[in-house]
């Protein structure tokens, strides 16, 4: 209670300052600075809480977690300025300040550490936009300075949508968060320029990677680390506890050992990351999969560190030390840059896309042997209860780096209105060479990374205006349909890996997420309801989203209340959506717009 | 004497039963300078819809004060002499298909069927198809465009946009005339960007109507909260914008695609109705806070008026039907009553004009300001606007799908 005094009164007095805005009228007014300069100025404070419920973080260290945690806390203030210098230039600029505690749900994780892991990042990111915007005239426009740009037509998830990283820190992207909110703002210079004989238009954008480093690449909460016994943040993706397939990126060697210890390893058993693979479990004599997921089995460097541990099937053997690097894009020699042509004709709106950029996501390539370090084995009187130990052993460091190495997206779109009822939109994605991890043979020194083809394509179908009934006649139902599919011509071995969590999952040549969601208002959008639904065909994964949003009558429409519940289901949590399994959760948002 | 008296009021009353008008035997017309107030509407009700009488009784249940409306002279104004020269040259061109599109080619240059014959069996249609051909303007900036609403029993709320039209046919002022060449064949564009509140700032719509009238309409949708242009259902245009409970097609009490409906003559009247508003932006914005949606209570002429049944192919619609008073003079709809698919009677709509003489001669006119009601559910809006027309300053780039990411924030 009393960590959550600080943000209560903080929200209490941002709260009480936002009543002094004027409320009567529908906004502020825009405020004239001369003869053509006038500066706008709005945006929204914005509280998000949320519960889980159940225990979202089984691989704490507190073994007492249970659900009814609380999930989220944010107090997020926002404020767009618009400042038109003249006809011709005009200043855009969006800042923002969100405040969170940090939470009893994220003990054990980087979280405590200073215990304002979001809300510090926040702070250096105050100011999200700022762009100049010079229109020399009404055919050509070119931005510059730090900005949102999204493309592509795929809704609930990312085809075309390309430019800007993505933030999925705080929450699932399945909570329906507005898209603007969790992409990353970049600098870039960006023109959008017509072409009236062909019916087109023309963008381009050029974006050395001038944020701060880490910014400039999707940021995701962090995994459990199980080899350190820390727990994930609220909303990471799930660790890997099974140690199944036969090779993989985290392949230490069980070579370090040589034989010492074959009577009590399965050499087919291996860890799959670096982070927290350095350590390995025969398979054999335990129930389930062989792993008790709990920090408090790792003994490090036993049991030639603990004297008199007696190592049976199932203990852990620490086999080789990763040192990791981290090489983010940087600077002018990472200049991300590309364009989009949108033409319309006959109804029909399409175009194509090529942007060259660095991956988001990490890949991690597994790099040579940097350090030695000999320790006396068990036979030197360790009491490991082994005769076939050697008298010494010696482990080694390697060296890992996480990297996001260049690719160039090439794409397609197109949407059209249907002659019957319904839009369709649909959008290709190609990139060639997409660097991926892969299982690596058991011993082998290879980087882990290869590369590969990738393609991405959505179809979308959009049925508004159309369902209506007589009991419900001021609103109609509309549905919207999505299928978003991924095929990798060449898939073999490839390994699945999530922003800083690697599993001992293979990645399917195709996948398909089948995406759907109807909506509809009631009393003339007092009340807006929607479900949304889908289903994953990588881990049979689905997952289901009611929401309820009130707008009030009063205040102008000022103040709304959003209610909404995400519910994840797979057949494990190694795949697809089922990395997020068990982290379902009831969120409340209330905002109020000025 | 009493033989020249006897003959003198006789034909006196011959005199007046053929000097008043058939239509209005009996009913009491007002006079310019009179005040209609709950005291004497009653006297005067056969020139409002019926559904429109409870206004002046206690302002349609509260959403306005009740009603108290001043006559003013019944004046001429036709339309755009420039418009009626290109009406004038489509006589006898065109007929209709059984689908009811105009056949011959008609270019959408003024109106198709300018010697309409009442007699003629499809003569609502045709007259509806001139509805559709009206002048309007060549292009219009809403600077400001007020949508205010008001629901049973909670204070009015305003929501705050601009606009843009360009209209690439039908041109009368602004060169290009009479067409503006466009890559789609386009018959009219409209952009609108929310400004206020803020929930909705920034939200544009553009829609697009083609001269190919078997073309369905385009819309593009640009939504801040996911910085991108989405391609929206025009299809149907059915559905109430936000802060209204006017749909695309209630706009100017009707603006529906011509083929989607069919049409019945109802009758003609008279009616009471405004073509020179003064309830604009300006005039509510001195009214300070608004407790009741504001209403256009100068400037009632005497009206005459065709009265039209429209009703929708589509069965599923949510209207069954629609009944508008359409000016003969002007051509534009001034009342609008709509019933639900059960056969209530559902939404009303009054619209008031703005008029402006036009060079070469004639009038333009446009929509001042619209007052709709849903009366099932007790929601009254109001629209008024802040405008300009015929300004030659929107060009194609400013209603481009392009246009929304260059005006984007």
């Amino acid at each position: 209670m009393k960590r959550m005094f600080p943000m209560i009164l903080m929200s209490v007095v941002i709260g009480m300052a936002t009543m002094l805005l004027p409320t009567s009228g529908p906004a502020f007014d825009s405020i004239s600075l001369g003869e053509e300069r006038e500066i706008t100025v709005w945006g929204f404070l914005r509280n998000s809480t949320g519960f889980f419920t159940q225990n979202p973080n089984p691989w704490g260290p507190t073994a007492d977690q249970s659900g009814n945690r609380l999930a989220i806390e944010r107090t997020w203030l926002r404020a767009n300025v618009d400042l038109k210098l003249s006809n011709q230039f005009r200043f855009y600029g969006v800042g923002q300040f969100a405040y969170e505690p940090w939470l009893p749900v994220e003990q054990g994780s980087i979280s405590q550490k200073n215990g304002y892991e979001y809300t510090d990042k926040n702070i250096n990111d105050v100011m999200r936009e700022a762009y100049f915007e010079w229109k020399p005239n009404k055919k050509h426009n070119i931005k510059f300075g730090k900005m949102n740009v999204v493309w592509g037509e795929t809704i609930t998830g990312r085809v075309g949508d390309v430019v800007n990283p993505a933030d999925i820190r705080w929450v699932t992207p399945f909570s329906l968060e507005d898209t603007n909110d969790w992409r990353i703002p970049q600098f870039m210079v960006r023109g959008i320029h017509d072409l009236d004989s062909l019916s087109s238009s023309f963008e381009w954008i050029i974006s050395p990677t001038l944020t701060s480093p880490e910014w400039s690449v999707s940021q995701a909460s962090m995994a459990a680390n199980l080899y350190l016994g820390q727990a994930g943040q609220r909303f990471a993706m799930a660790p890997e506890t099974r140690f199944m397939p036969p090779r993989s990126i985290g392949n230490t060697g069980l070579a370090a050992f040589g034989g010492s210890y074959t009577p009590y390893g399965n050499p087919e058993v291996v860890a799959v990351s670096p982070m927290n693979g350095t350590w390995y479990q025969p398979g054999i004599g335990i129930p389930g999969n062989g792993w008790t997921p709990s920090h408090n089995n790792f003994e490090p460097l036993s049991p030639f560190q603990n004297p008199g541990f007696v190592p049976g099937p199932g203990f852990h053997v620490y086999s080789e030390i990763p040192d990791v690097k981290v090489k983010y894009p940087r600077n002018f020699e990472s200049t991300r840059g590309g364009f989009r042509t949108s033409t319309t004709i006959a109804g029909y709106t399409f175009g194509i896309i090529y942007y060259h950029r660095q991956v988001f996501e990490p890949v991690t390539r597994r790099e040579g042997i940097i350090r030695s370090v000999t320790f006396p084995g068990p036979g030197a009187g360790t009491g490991v209860p082994n005769p076939a130990a050697p008298s010494a052993i010696t482990l080694n460091t390697r060296r890992y780096t996480i990297e996001y190495p260049d690719i160039d997206n090439i794409g397609i779109y197109m949407n059209k209105q249907l002659p019957w009822p319904g839009v369709i939109r649909t959008e290709v994605m190609y990139t060639p060479n997409m660097p991926y991890n892969y299982f690596i043979p058991l011993g082998s020194d290879e980087s882990g990374v290869v590369r590969r083809d990738n393609i991405k394509y959505l179809f979308a179908y959009d049925l508004s205006n159309f369902f209506y009934f007589d009991w419900h006649k001021t609103a109609p139902f509309d549905i919207t349909f999505e299928h978003v599919g991924e095929w990798i011509p060449n898939a073999r071995e490839l390994q699945y890996t999530g922003p800083g969590v690697y599993y001992a999952t293979k990645l399917p040549s195709w996948q398909g997420n089948f995406n759907m969601q109807i909506r509809t208002n009631w009393f003339y959008n007092k009340l807006e309801t929607s479900l949304t639904g889908g289903y994953g065909t990588f881990g049979n994964s689905w997952l289901l989203v009611p929401r309820i949003k009130w707008t009030p009558g009063w205040l102008n429409k000022k103040f709304s209340a959003d209610l909404r519940y995400v519910y994840v289901d797979a057949d494990n949590r190694y795949e697809g959506l089922g990395v997020w399994k068990d982290k379902n959760y009831i969120l409340l948002q209330t905002q109020f717009n000025f | 004497m009493k033989k020249k008296t006897a003959v003198l009021i006789i034909s006196v009353i011959i005199t007046l039963i053929l000097y008043i008008p058939s239509s209005t035997m009996g009913q009491e017309m007002p006079k310019p300078g009179d005040t209609i107030d709950k005291g004497n509407y009653k006297k005067y009700s056969h020139l409002f819809p019926a559904e429109f009488l409870p206004a002046f009784e206690d302002g349609f249940g509260g959403f306005i004060k009740p009603l108290s409306i001043k006559v003013s002279a019944t004046k001429s104004y036709p339309v755009s002499t420039v418009v009626k020269g290109y009406s004038a040259k489509n006589k006898g061109r065109f007929g209709l298909d059984a689908q009811g599109n105009v056949t011959g080619g008609w270019d959408r240059n003024g109106e198709p069927f300018p010697d309409i014959d009442k007699n003629d069996k499809d003569f609502a249609t045709k007259l509806m198809w001139n509805y559709d051909g009206r002048y309007q303007c060549d292009d219009q900036i809403q600077t400001l465009a007020y949508s205010m609403e008001k629901r049973k029993g909670e204070p009015v709320r305003i929501n705050e946009a601009e606009f843009m039209f360009l209209f690439f046919t039908n041109r009368a002022q602004i060169a290009p005339k009479p067409k503006m060449d466009s890559p789609n064949g386009l018959l009219k564009a409209m952009l609108m960007r929310n400004t206020a509140p803020a929930s909705i700032k920034n939200i544009m719509t553009l829609s697009y109507r083609y001269i190919d009238h078997k073309k369905p309409d385009d819309t593009y949708i640009y939504l801040p909260t996911m910085r991108r242009v989405l391609r929206g259902e025009a299809g149907q245009r059915s559905t109430p914008v936000v802060g209204s409970t006017q749909a695309l097609d209630d706009f100017n009490i009707h603006d529906g695609r011509v083929p989607d409906f069919t049409y019945t003559i109802v009758g003609e009247q008279k009616v009471l109705a405004v073509v020179d508003t003064r309830l604009d932006v300006n005039t509510i914005k001195k009214m300070g806070t608004l407790t009741d949606i504001p209403y256009p209570v100068d400037n009632y002429e005497v009206r005459d008026v065709y009265v039209i049944d429209i009703k929708p192919k589509d069965p599923k619609y949510p209207q069954s039907k629609k009944r508008i008073w359409v000016d003969k003079e002007n051509s534009f709809a001034y009342y609008g009553v709509a019933w639900d698919r059960a056969g209530k009677v559902w939404k009303i709509w009054n619209l008031a004009l703005i008029n402006y003489p036009v060079p070469g001669g004639g009038y333009g006119f446009q929509n001042g300001n619209m007052f709709g009601l849903d009366i099932q559910f007790g929601m009254a809006t109001m629209y008024a606007t802040q405008q300009k027309s015929n300004t030659g300053q929107v060009t194609y780039n400013d209603v481009t799908p392009s246009n929304l990411l260059k005006l984007a924030r």
